[in-house]
């Protein structure tokens, strides 16, 4: 007992350190807001930032060229393939593609999704539970004059094996995105964005 | 020194002692174990049960979790579970690729048990190869090809290893098929078709009529040259094997069980043990696989892997590491014997005789998987819709009674089987 005794006050001078470093680490959860637009990445793999700059660049010029050609042209999307290595919803960008354009009044687009539930209600409304005068007309969708569609790719590049304390990795993305015509199953207008990141982390770590 | 010091000293060597004790755990091993024991036993239900959630294993074996559970899962054919469970064991690895201080110090502390569990290469593979599958079953073919890029890029950093698995490669190449990327499908069944031709051939030429019938849609006219002569077959008879998913159906089958990972020692003197894992893999030929479509004997072309093989030349490749991080721990665990003898001969003693009951290798490993997989592409009759497929496996099974019929209107044009 004498043995704590004399050192009871080195003892309770660690028990504070340890206490005190615990405490450092384990320090409270925090949120906040970030600015979306702002870019933000933790690694070099996709994320929303990258989204952001695919959808704004190539919405963009998307539109440029319906001002050139001074139509209303009728666009269905069908979708953007995901070729990469990551399991990338590549839906939210065709999404906000769509949303600027639609929001531009410059296309018309139409909703692929909902044609079997446009059909359901259809079929409903002629059952006789909907009045004659409220019945939709058939035959008056739209054709479409363009195919949207796309490929997000990626190129993944690992550091070669040496002797280092860091372990980097260079991803390159590509998403190539085209509007085919319809009647002559040309494509009409292509364009691409490229991202390319470098990121390194520790070999080790705790 | 008085007798009180002597005893405080004695305490404090003890609670030491008793720190690396509680470091080496094996409170987690029990739900693990137990899943295992049901679903062996037939009843899947069960075992995943008491899967329940994460918290019933430790978090040093949470990636065992998840790849019994996703595997279960997959042979139940609860494919969009096993997915989850199988992605949380793809994201877990990608985040801990990296050497740990807190694992290595606790490894060399007690033993390789303390560690977080991070899979044989060939294990880390097979995450893909299910995820593959599961994707390819559920017609989700754009993340089936998404798993085949990793699974490649696995396949490419541990290529002595993991190059034998031929199943997974195939496996790779559908995957690239049904998402219509038809180039990438064609570099991997290439490749595939020179290992297949060194290590089965009895599945070389299936695999060729496949290459074949890719290169003719890519426009490969030196290659489809090439390989018509190299298969010694008249190009229009092979043209008729469709690449049209309506046409043929993949079958994957399951059958055997893994070998189990064992603890080896080897006694340096009376305290001091050096333990390591090995496999004891029993020489067991691949499933012999009789195929009827509709009543009719099928000519199916195999593609088998040796899952037990795999993973032991997985284990032997990280052998010097293993080999490297158990004698400094003997090493380390003498010194500090030595240290404690020292300052008192009985603690020193009790010391080496604790350290030497913990010098246990650690035979962590996904216990769940089968000794062979292999994947058919079985052609359909064009004019049926109607189409039964049975299943046996010549070797295991006496009776047709033991045969497994699956109807392709119920399950669809992709399915996997385990046989009993």
């Amino acid at each position: 007992m004498s043995y704590f005794i004399r050192n009871a006050r080195r003892f309770s001078l660690l028990t504070s350190i340890a206490l005190g470093v615990s405490l450092g680490i384990s320090a409270c959860a925090t949120t906040r807001d970030i600015d979306p637009d702002s870019s933000i990445h933790y690694d070099a793999s996709y994320d929303f930032s990258d989204k952001k700059q695919i959808v704004n660049h190539l919405s963009q010029n998307l539109l440029d060229y319906v001002d050139l050609n001074n139509s209303r042209p009728v666009l269905i999307s069908y979708g953007i393939g995901n070729e990469t290595s990551e399991h990338i919803n590549t839906g939210g960008i065709s999404d906000d593609i769509r949303l600027v354009l639609v929001q531009s009044g410059k296309y018309q687009l139409i909703n692929e999704s909902q044609r079997a539930n446009i059909q359901s209600e259809t079929g409903f409304q002629k059952t006789g539970a909907v009045a004659p005068s409220q019945r939709i007309a058939e035959g008056r969708q739209l054709g479409a004059d363009y195919i949207l569609a796309g490929t997000l790719r990626s190129i993944v590049k690992d550091q070669p094996r040496q002797f280092r304390l860091n372990k980097k990795k260079l991803v390159h993305y590509s998403l190539n995105l085209e509007l085919t015509d319809t009647q002559t199953g040309a494509v009409s207008w292509a364009d691409k964005v490229e991202i390319a990141r470098e990121s390194s982390r520790p070999i080790i770590g705790w | 020194m008085s007798r009180a010091d002597h005893l405080c000293q004695q305490l404090t060597g003890c609670l030491v002692l008793l720190c690396v004790v509680l470091l080496s755990g094996c409170s987690s091993t029990i739900a693990l174990h137990q899943a295992r024991l049901q679903y062996q036993q037939g009843d899947a239900a069960a075992a995943i049960e008491t899967l329940s959630s994460t918290e019933v294993v430790d978090a040093k074996d949470r990636l065992l979790y998840w790849l019994e559970k996703g595997l279960i899962l997959h042979d139940s054919g609860d494919y969009e579970n096993s997915t989850k469970e199988l992605l949380a064991a793809s994201r877990y690895l990608t985040q801990n690729d990296y050497l740990s201080l807190r694992d290595e110090g606790r490894a060399l502390l007690a033993n390789d048990w303390a560690g977080s569990y991070s899979g044989e290469y060939s294990e880390q593979l097979w995450v893909h190869s299910y995820l593959m599958m599961n994707f390819l079953i559920t017609s989700q073919y754009d993340s089936a090809a998404v798993e085949a890029r990793q699974a490649l890029r696995l396949i490419d950093n541990h290529p002595e290893v993991l190059q034998s698995d031929v199943f997974t490669r195939a496996l790779i190449g559908l995957s690239f098929e049904a998402a219509g990327q038809l180039n990438d499908s064609y570099i991997v069944n290439r490749k595939l078709s020179d290992a297949l031709h060194k290590e089965q051939p009895e599945s070389y030429n299936g695999i060729d009529h496949l290459l074949l019938a890719q290169a003719q849609r890519l426009g490969f006219t030196n290659d489809v040259r090439e390989i018509t002569q190299r298969i010694n077959t008249a190009a229009s008879e092979s043209a008729s094997h469709s690449l049209t998913k309506n046409n043929e159906a993949i079958v994957f089958i399951s059958s055997g069980r893994i070998p189990h990972k064992v603890s080896g020692s080897i006694i340096a003197d009376d305290y001091a043990r050096l333990s390591f894992p090995q496999y004891y893999v029993n020489s067991v030929s691949a499933p012999r696989l009789e195929i009827h479509v509709n009543g009719a004997s099928c000519d199916c072309h195999p593609i088998s892997s040796d899952l037990g093989i795999l993973v032991s030349e997985s284990l032997n490749k990280r052998g010097v590491a293993t080999a490297t991080r158990t004698l400094i721990r003997a090493v380390a665990k003498e010194a500090v014997a030595e240290a404690i003898s020292e300052k008192d001969e009985f603690a020193g003693g009790l010391a080496r005789a604790l350290f030497f009951a913990l010098e246990e290798a650690d035979t962590r490993s996904w216990q769940s998987l089968p000794r062979f997989i292999t994947m058919l592409r079985v052609p359909l009759p064009a004019d049926n819709d109607n189409v039964k497929i049975k299943i046996r496996d010549l070797e295991a099974s006496q009776s047709d009674t033991q045969a497994i019929v699956v109807d392709l209107v119920e399950s669809g044009p992709i399915i996997s089987v385990r046989l009993p």
